[in-house]
């Protein structure tokens, strides 16, 4: 039996800064990361960057932690092994490799996994949904010797690579099956916005597709649709969402939903176990219930949130997160909770007309979220606002109104 | 355990060619970055200059930022797109 006082569970963003967090606080206690992946930490947020792919940024900037740091810190990685029994009980997690480790403090910071793509056909090669290095590499060494590319899927990860690809020179087609990009996360307005761009720099777009099978010997050469369309391609990039495989969690006992259930200071339903990142749901203060964020700077602050509770401290996970990309002309910001449920109202802020067009998403009167389209320069202003929790109800053709300084609501 | 000795920031520069937009420096020090019209974080300086930089310590906004804070913004980018320059001209970060 391996006796450790910290063990984390994911060497991404959460669990390595949880690390770093952990280690300058708590100068002794011992620190050990599991990661599945055979890599040390490195920038998963930098992976669907055209500047990335088309070496715009060398390669080597995708590590943010050098094997030094680990030794200096203290921090042991075992790289390449996967936790597959938890007992809270007698605090011991088993890895894959026949190895226990007995633990104080334990932090799940698992991230969330691709989602599975069940189509005939999708073991082939060139078939990718880019969450790991490994993915990078195979689209980075398949890019350069490729006509056509598909995409399916409307989310960030198309976007990026339509851009990536586009620039490559690669033909590229995208199949969604909604009829509009981002439906319904976005609104109508805003996907053809955003398919508006994607046109004009040569992607196809083919709404209300579905791929019924994947041809190709062993490596992929097309897809055929299930309105029988064929798409000669060589490279298939499945941005269709991410899930949690979170089964030896679960069996342990650790209250499971979407994600990993935790309180507002991302304690699960035992003492010694936190969670953080993409796999967390947690209680957000900000917006008063419990949600999912997957997105790099919340990994980032939870980590250092539930690592300073790991080490005695009693502090709130309270931040408004964001995601943003750009490319082809367009700046796209997610900020706070974006999703619009029927209890919500969505308030628009310019027109695409203009240029820039953004959604403002009221709960009961509080400004919850908003997605920013080339609007990014007021997203601080609108953190705020989220923050501040004030009652907007009188204010919102104030709102509206892309001339009001958002920074005077 | 690696004992940092406290330096003093001279400068702060923003590699806009690596600069992703992913916004942790914003999370980090407020105060000091914020992401601009094309997703680039920018650096607030004195009368209502934003750019990336160089920026004399001095010349920023928050001229009290604390050197750890700025610090903790340059290492938490996740494309290390942040440089710190000490005093003697020396990069202290990355």
């Amino acid at each position: 039996m391996n006796e450790v006082k910290y063990l984390i569970v994911g060497g991404g963003v959460a669990g390595t800064t949880a690390a770093e967090t952990l280690r300058a606080s708590d100068k002794e206690g011992s620190i050990a990361i599991v990661s599945d992946e055979p890599y040390r930490f490195y920038s998963r947020i930098m992976l669907s960057k055209p500047n990335f792919f088309l070496e715009k940024i060398p390669f080597d900037q995708i590590w943010l932690k050098d094997e030094v740091w680990y030794r200096q810190n203290q921090v042991s990685l075992l790289l390449g092994k996967k936790a597959i029994k938890l007992d809270p009980q007698s605090k011991v997690v088993s890895l894959n490799d026949g190895s226990a480790w007995h633990y104080e403090k334990l932090l799940l910071a698992v991230g969330a996994c691709a989602r599975r793509w069940s189509v005939p056909g999708s073991e082939k090669r060139g078939i990718l949904s880019l969450r790991t290095l490994d993915d990078a590499k195979e689209v980075i060494s398949r890019v350069k010797n490729i006509k056509q590319a598909v995409l399916i899927g409307s989310g960030f990860i198309s976007f990026e690579m339509a851009d990536m690809l586009t620039l490559a020179g690669v033909k590229v087609t995208l199949v969604i099956l909604e009829s509009y990009y981002w439906e319904p996360v976005l609104d109508e307005t805003s996907g053809r916005m955003i398919e508006k761009v994607l046109t004009e720099h040569g992607v196809k777009i083919l709404h209300r597709s579905e791929v019924a099978q994947i041809e190709g010997e062993e490596t992929v050469t097309g897809v055929l649709l299930k309105d029988g369309t064929r798409l000669p391609c060589q490279l298939i990039v499945a941005g269709i969402g991410v899930e949690c495989p979170l089964d030896w969690i679960k069996e342990a006992g650790v209250i499971v939903n979407r994600g990993i259930l935790a309180d507002e200071y991302l304690q699960t339903n035992f003492a010694d176990i936190y969670t953080a990142g993409d796999c967390a749901e947690f209680y957000d203060l900000v917006l008063g219930e419990r949600v999912i964020l997957g997105n790099w700077v919340n990994a980032q602050f939870h980590g250092r949130t539930a690592a300073a509770n790991m080490a005695g401290g009693h502090q709130p996970s309270k931040m408004v997160s964001f995601y943003t990309t750009q490319g082809m002309g367009l700046a796209i910001a997610f900020v706070g909770n974006a999703r619009v449920t029927p209890d919500r109202e969505a308030i628009t802020r310019g027109t695409p007309e203009a240029g820039s067009y953004g959604r403002l998403i009221l709960h009961k009167g509080k400004l919850v979220g908003a997605t920013l389209l080339n609007l990014t320069r007021e997203m601080g202003a609108l953190a705020k606002i989220i923050e501040g929790g004030a009652d907007l109800s009188a204010k919102k053709s104030l709102l509206s109104d892309i001339r009001t300084d958002l920074t005077m609501i | 355990m690696e004992a940092a000795p406290i330096r003093k920031v001279k400068r702060v520069i923003v590699d806009r060619n690596l600069c992703i937009g992913a916004g942790s420096c914003v999370v980090a020090a407020p105060t000091v970055f914020e992401l601009n019209g094309e997703n680039k974080a920018v650096i607030k300086q004195q009368g209502s200059v934003k750019n990336s930089g160089p920026a004399e310590k001095e010349a920023l906004e928050d001229q009290a930022i604390p050197y750890e804070t700025l610090l903790t913004a340059a290492q938490s980018c996740p494309t290390k797109a942040i440089i710190i320059i000490d005093e003697q001209g020396n990069q202290i970060y990355p």
